[in-house]
């Protein structure tokens, strides 16, 4: 099981108590504060990072670099940047926006097969485009962000998580998604012909001993788990945001066949502490 | 069952897919006048779309209005005059300058869309205090939801601080207190990025002698995500501190006796999006809508958001 470094500490995310999430983004104002944790992170034993593609998390792979053994795990996109852009000037501004922030060549192919066919999988290359910064070492993962895919699964387009995934693959990187229906999408992923797409995939869901916002319940997403699925496993909110007791959700995580793990903490006493509990 | 929505816009959108992820089968109408928005539409979502209502004639099972508030009034008429089973309007309904809608329409099969009752946190408040012993209640609403001056109406009357999310809390006091009648003792109110209300300060009394403050202000940029507080005063000197996340019950020396989060809740629904609240609020429309609010308590949010907003006319700068 591989352990990375969540984010939601650098961005004031913190769902047990809003007041200590703000008070922990202040803690992480800039990249270098950011690059140095996870740099020490890692000199802990953790195996890579995750980190959302907002104004932060741009810059800090635009220009920051890692060592070559340690996994980048890119999500995309920066949900509230959208939301605030539709509140501002409504939904159509949205498609003015990736035709601006685009390269000319990749709007002409991919902004012409949109023309025609109107089929918003064309216009996934475009947002990938804007999203994902040119200097993301290939290789590494690019995730799509939980609210875009369980918005997609709810209006019966898995076809266009199936398009990122190609997409995505087609960049040279490999392939992410973030969603808190686990056991929806993979009805989906099981359906497949195109299997090729599975290899390399990471499927990222919230799974923790207290089921909290464990959809649609922790039965049925152990399940899921110990199901055999051609794709990889990786679980995120394992200490139910900070409600749990640590020793005690490590010990139920590390007896799942997880091929991953996501945790995040603004200490690094805690990510020492943590990993003793992984290991051990 | 048939569903008809008016106006695809960002809540349109959720809402079709957290019904449609909870009931494959649904079969969708859209009503969207925006020509570009409907032809992609058309092409990526499944539905049956028209420009305007005109030619539907016959009644659908719900009705959801997710249109801007300027165009509520005439399209719940619409709902009625079809025969319609449900509507639910998006709050805040027809915004402050709605408060003396009429309807010889079964009112009780009007549905305001508070999704904040929803949260699991003030569904526990509410079956675990008593209304009767409240002294006190502040309010307050915290995000840095506007960046840029908005366009439309967004920078209009219909819009602002107090309409968008000021009604949220607004509802919710009145949700837990039952209190639906106040007096608005003292305002302010200040434009900081749009033209129109952007923080509101209000003190207000209810008809039964408990006071009320408000706060509520969408473009506080250290916000990142938005943020509701209420802090409910009991009559015994205790304290309910309330969020999203958590409810915590304070003696009245300021010790914690109990803190209650939504981890503690833990509650599931069948489909996730964007929030546990925005699906059971789906759920509760599809089956009685027993904790929704009703077209008289969308009505009560109006008439005290007029008060606030009539209280001192000028904003100030």
């Amino acid at each position: 099981m591989k352990i990375i470094l969540g984010d939601n500490q650098f961005f004031g995310v913190n769902h047990f108590d809003l007041k200590k999430g703000e008070k922990t983004k202040n803690k992480f104002d800039d990249t270098s504060k950011i690059e140095e944790f996870i740099k020490k992170s890692h000199k802990i034993g953790l195996d890579g990072f995750m980190i959302n593609s907002n104004d932060l998390g741009y810059k800090l792979i635009a220009n920051s670099s890692f060592e070559k053994n340690k996994e980048i795990h890119y999500s995309i996109p920066y949900p509230h940047k959208y939301a605030n852009m539709i509140n501002e000037t409504g939904m159509l501004s949205l498609g003015i926006h990736v035709i601006k922030n685009t390269s000319i060549i990749k709007n002409i192919f991919a902004g012409f097969k949109f023309l025609f066919t109107r089929n918003l999988k064309h216009i996934i290359p475009l947002i990938l485009d804007i999203e994902v910064p040119k200097s993301l070492e290939k290789g590494s993962y690019v995730y799509l962000q939980n609210i875009i895919t369980d918005l997609l699964i709810g209006i019966g387009r898995e076809d266009l998580i199936l398009a990122f995934i190609n997409s995505v693959i087609e960049m040279g990187y490999k392939p992410g998604i973030i969603t808190l229906n686990p056991v929806i999408l993979n009805k989906h992923l099981v359906n497949t012909d195109k299997t090729y797409l599975l290899k390399d995939l990471i499927v990222c869901f919230n799974i923790n001993k207290e089921g909290f916002n464990v959809f649609p319940n922790l039965q049925n997403v152990e399940e899921l788990i110990k199901s055999n699925t051609q794709y990889k496993l990786m679980g995120m909110s394992i200490f139910a945001s900070g409600a749990g007791n640590i020793p005690s959700s490590i010990d139920y995580i590390k007896e799942l066949p997880l091929d991953y793990v996501v945790f995040g903490t603004s200490k690094l006493s805690n990510v020492e502490s943590n990993m003793r509990l992984f290991k051990n | 069952m048939k569903v008809l929505i008016y106006g695809f816009g960002r809540m349109g959108l959720t809402h079709y897919s957290i019904l449609k992820g909870l009931n494959p089968e649904i079969n969708f109408t859209v009503v969207e006048p925006s020509k570009i928005l409907r032809k992609l539409l058309k092409q990526n979502v499944k539905a049956d779309f028209y420009n305007d209502d005109s030619t539907l004639k016959e009644g659908f099972d719900i009705t959801l209005i997710t249109t801007p508030p300027f165009i509520h009034l005439k399209l719940i008429e619409n709902c009625i005059n079809r025969g319609d089973d449900k509507v639910f309007v998006e709050k805040p309904f027809g915004g402050f300058t709605n408060v003396n809608y009429n309807s010889s329409y079964d009112s009780k099969n009007i549905y305001i869309g508070y999704v904040l009752r929803f949260n699991p946190c003030i569904q526990w408040v509410k079956s675990n205090i008593n209304q009767e012993n409240i002294l006190s209640i502040s309010g307050q609403y915290l995000s840095n939801t506007l960046v840029k001056k908005p366009s439309g109406w967004r920078n209009g009357s219909f819009s602002g601080v107090l309409n968008e999310v000021g009604s949220h809390v607004i509802d919710l006091i009145q949700y837990i207190s039952g209190e639906t009648q106040f007096d608005v003792l003292d305002v302010e109110k200040k434009s900081v990025v749009s033209d129109i209300d952007d923080i509101v300060k209000a003190k207000l009394i209810t008809k039964n002698n408990i006071p009320i403050s408000l706060y509520f202000n969408w473009v506080k940029k250290d916000v990142r995500k938005p943020l509701f507080e209420l802090e409910i005063k009991m009559n015994n000197g205790d304290t309910y501190s309330i969020d999203q996340q958590q409810v915590k019950h304070i003696n009245s020396d300021g010790s914690i006796i109990n803190r209650i989060s939504v981890t503690d809740l833990a509650e599931t629904v069948p489909f996730y999006l964007r929030g546990i609240d925005f699906t059971k609020q789906m759920l509760d429309l599809l089956e009685n809508g027993n904790k929704m609010a009703t077209l008289n308590d969308g009505l009560a949010v109006n008439k005290l958001m007029n008060k606030i907003i009539k209280h001192e006319n000028n904003i100030r700068r």
